[in-house]
């Protein structure tokens, strides 16, 4: 409490407010979008928060998350497309209520459901984030290796199409990190005597390319790309107390499976909103009315993958593990100022921390307000034609990719990543999970090392160490859980998934 | 013939502009640039970005000071392009003495004389720091129960890094042999240490006040006893001959003009006497030291050979033979 009124009464100050606002409203605006995605604009952001105070760019990063989770919502209901990839399950019931000539109500339960998701999950996160941080202190290098490879192990859930694919992707990443001075020891590794590779491939041009221009080139390819759209009409946007009681136990259950979702480190959104909607189907009284156009699928939906986005953040300002692919992006921001992204966060810089958790609530009650009031708008703007929107993307990508180290080799770097993206998207090859990899691995690698060091080179403290071992466990049962699913009944959730 | 006469004339070439630009009739008359080997928001940034300020401020350069960011690989990637760059009097490049590890270890890529010094300007002495849970009171309680127990201790640490080098000089002076755990910068230091992972590091000055009540200094490695802490000793008073410091320098590449370097060199002279350049270095502890020409370069001379007396052992720890 004593840092955390301070953090929201700052929110409220004229920068930080303006940070906010614009991060909520793009985030929407481009969520809505087909094609952009949360990931991409806070991706793109990232160089323009070099020369921002620490504090004002994660408020702005964390309010595009939240916006983007949400926004994402409207296409699916009124495109039967998902605006961002954690809309996804949010298709199955929302276009069909909408078609039926309800759109109005589909965005509602979707929009207060995002609401109502948000808020129960940032209880939790502003709750568990302090005296978690205080515990983790103790925690040493094998804790968090271990910690680590659970989320490393999550990239098999994150694919959910092929496991092999998922693999192949994030051991892909895991390469593309080790290249460059060898985090340990400080020696070269892999630069095959190429001085720029001395750097290995950095952040910016590697996410720039592989989360932004792959999609960029895939829109080019795909530019004539017809879209569906049904009658609109924004009557009834609003719950009733009716539909409230009838829902509220979904809401609770499906914020909680959000919200744990979110917090494992590696999967959020996407997974979240997977898991609770497939949950809420299995509680269900009526499980056949579920990909028709009922309330409850959407409100499953829509509740989960809003409270993943605040679940997520707990690891990252814990523990410095990102929670989920755009938690990476946040990670970076706080890199590139200079902040160090674990359990003494907390402690060094108090403002920040809590600055990202205050950050969370405003910019949620923001998404709830702008998106009673904006969706007519938005609705609109969801059909401007890609090709307006394809240049901008293009340059801010060359400008980010070489703001960082002010290398024209980086912009290559950055290219070349997007035509691998683009490629592996073609071959249904996942590349969050090569994101994943690419962020976790010297993560993991770096710790394990430290803790040969600090053990006099015994594997065994991995072990013997209470936390260290049981986080080992849930890496393997991670690891072979989907082979255990294969009995049961696949997801419904569309082929070419992909977490965000 | 024909081909040798070419040759010659190819030679010839830099002698002729180099003479041409050597004259700089109105140096300086375009933006200069001032390389910094290290990503924005780091100790190296920080001083040149406060340092810019002052001069534009104070108006000590009639032309730009542009600041520009080239990091990685320990700021080899950086020196390399300053080194490459045309010896006009119009790039330099800030660097601490991590450049010195790197010619010890072979990571530069290519000789130090490849660099013209043009001055240093700025000390930030290091110091060794345990929690405050640790018995130890002085650092001779520190040694001697090292030399009981050897290799008991770990001291968490930048493998290859400049503090690496000074560790490695205290065991070699002392007798002990302390595990290093790789960390990284003076935070996750820290962090480790708060943990109860590790038992020592070395830290930057600025953790004296942020390391409040939880860490406790027991040697100073500057060459005498620091104002912000007048109680901890130097490592000399104890008869161990090993001093360690952050020393930023200025350099400039090989061949250019004497007349720009010396202009530089007392640019920065003025900018270090400003209010503000002050004030920078009491905020983090450092110390202003102004070193230029011949005393710069003996310093210097004296830097590298320390670094490569332990430089094997370095390269040891850092798996390369």
């Amino acid at each position: 409490m004593e840092f955390l009124l301070p953090a929201i009464a700052n929110v409220f100050t004229p920068m930080p407010f303006l940070m906010m606002l614009l991060g909520t409203t793009i985030g929407i605006v481009v969520g809505a979008i087909p094609g952009l995605s949360g990931g991409m604009v806070i991706a793109l952001t990232l160089p323009l928060t070099f020369f921002m105070e620490s504090t004002h760019a994660l408020i702005l990063m964390v309010s595009m998350y939240v916006g983007s989770t949400s926004g994402g919502l409207i296409s699916a209901t009124l495109m039967r497309m998902p605006g961002t990839p954690a809309a996804l399950m949010t298709i199955l019931d929302g276009f069909p209520m909408a078609k039926r000539g309800q759109p109005g109500r589909a965005l509602g339960f979707g929009i207060m459901a995002s609401f109502a998701g948000g808020m129960v999950s940032w209880l939790f996160l502003a709750l568990l984030s302090p005296p978690l941080a205080e515990i983790a202190v103790r925690f040493g290098p094998y804790e968090i290796f271990s910690m680590t490879l659970v989320a490393l192990m999550l990239i098999s859930a994150v694919s959910a199409g092929s496991m092999i694919k998922g693999l192949l992707s994030g051991f892909l990443g895991i390469l593309v990190s080790m290249v460059g001075v060898d985090p340990s020891s400080g020696a070269l590794r892999l630069t095959f005597g190429v001085p720029d590779l001395e750097t290995g491939f950095r952040l910016l041009p590697v996410i720039l390319g592989m989360l932004v221009m792959s999609q960029v080139i895939g829109d080019i390819v795909n530019i004539n790309q017809p879209i569906e759209r049904v009658q609109t009409s924004f009557r009834s946007m609003f719950m009733s107390m009716n539909d409230l009681r009838r829902q509220w136990t979904n809401i609770l259950r499906s914020s909680l499976i959000g919200t744990w979702i979110g917090i494992l480190p590696g999967i959020g959104g996407t997974t979240a909103a997977i898991a609770s909607y497939t949950t809420a189907r299995n509680f269900s009284k009526t499980p056949e009315k579920f990909g028709t156009g009922t309330e409850d699928g959407i409100v499953a939906a829509e509740t989960a993958n809003n409270a993943a986005v605040n679940g997520a953040l707990v690891p990252l300002i814990t523990l410095g593990i990102p929670g989920s692919v755009i938690d990476v992006l946040l990670l970076g921001a706080l890199i590139i100022h200079n902040l160090t992204p674990g359990p003494l966060l907390f402690q060094d810089s108090p403002e920040v921390a809590y600055g990202i958790i205050a950050g969370a609530l405003v910019a949620n009650v923001f998404m709830f307000i702008f998106m009673i009031l904006g969706t007519p708008i938005i609705a609109r703007l969801m059909y401007v034609s890609r090709a307006y929107l394809i240049p901008p993307i293009i340059v801010f990508c060359v400008i980010g990719a070489f703001a960082q180290g002010n290398r024209l080799f980086d912009v290559w770097i950055m290219l070349a990543f997007g035509v691998l993206g683009f490629l592996m998207m073609k071959a249904k090859i996942p590349t969050g999970p090569f994101v994943i990899g690419y962020i976790l691995a010297p993560i993991a690698e770096t710790q394990l090392r430290s803790g040969l060091m600090v053990y006099d080179s015994s594997f065994l403290p991995l072990l013997t160490r209470p936390v260290s071992a049981a986080f080992l466990v849930i890496a393997v049962l991670t690891l072979f859980w989907p082979f255990l699913m294969k009995r049961r009944k696949a997801p419904t959730a569309p082929a070419h998934l992909e977490d965000e | 013939m024909k081909l040798m006469r070419l040759a010659a004339f190819a030679a010839a070439l830099p002698i002729v502009f180099g003479a041409a630009s050597a004259a700089l009739a109105d140096y300086p008359e375009k933006p200069i640039k001032l390389i910094i080997p290290y990503r924005a928001g780091g100790g190296s940034d920080s001083l040149a970005r406060t340092m810019q300020a002052a001069i534009e401020k104070h108006k000590l350069l009639p032309v730009p000071l542009v600041v520009t960011n080239i990091d990685g690989a320990g700021g080899a990637i950086a020196a390399r392009r300053v080194k490459d760059t045309k010896p006009d009097g119009y790039t330099f490049l800030q660097i601490h003495n991590g450049l010195f590890s790197m010619v010890a270890t072979n990571k530069l890529g290519f000789d130090l004389s490849e660099l013209k010094p043009v001055a240093m300007t700025t000390q930030s002495c290091i110091y060794v720091a345990v929690p405050s849970t640790m018995p130890w009171k002085s650092f001779e309680d520190l040694v001697a129960d090292a030399k009981a127990n050897p290799g008991k201790f770990k001291a968490s640490d930048n493998i290859g890094g400049i503090t690496h080098f000074s560790w490695l000089q205290i065991m070699k002076a002392t007798g002990t042999e302390i595990g290093m755990v790789q960390a990284g910068g003076t935070a996750k230091r820290f962090a480790q240490m708060k943990g109860g992972h590790t038992h020592m590091a070395q830290m930057s000055p600025g953790w004296i006040k942020r390391g409040g009540d939880e860490l406790r200094g027991l040697l100073w490695l500057g060459p005498e006893r620091d104002p912000a802490a007048p109680d901890m000793p130097t490592a000399l008073e104890k008869g161990i001959d090993v001093t360690s410091c952050l020393n930023r320098r200025f350099w400039a590449p090989k061949d250019t003009p004497q007349e720009a370097v010396d202009y530089f060199a007392n640019l920065l002279k003025q900018a270090m006497a400003t209010e503000e350049m002050k004030a920078y270095h009491k905020k983090t502890g450092s110390h202003i030291v102004i070193k230029t020409g011949a005393e710069n370069e003996k310093a210097i001379e004296k830097e590298v050979a320390g670094f490569r007396a332990v430089a094997p052992m370095v390269l040891k720890a850092m798996g390369i033979n």
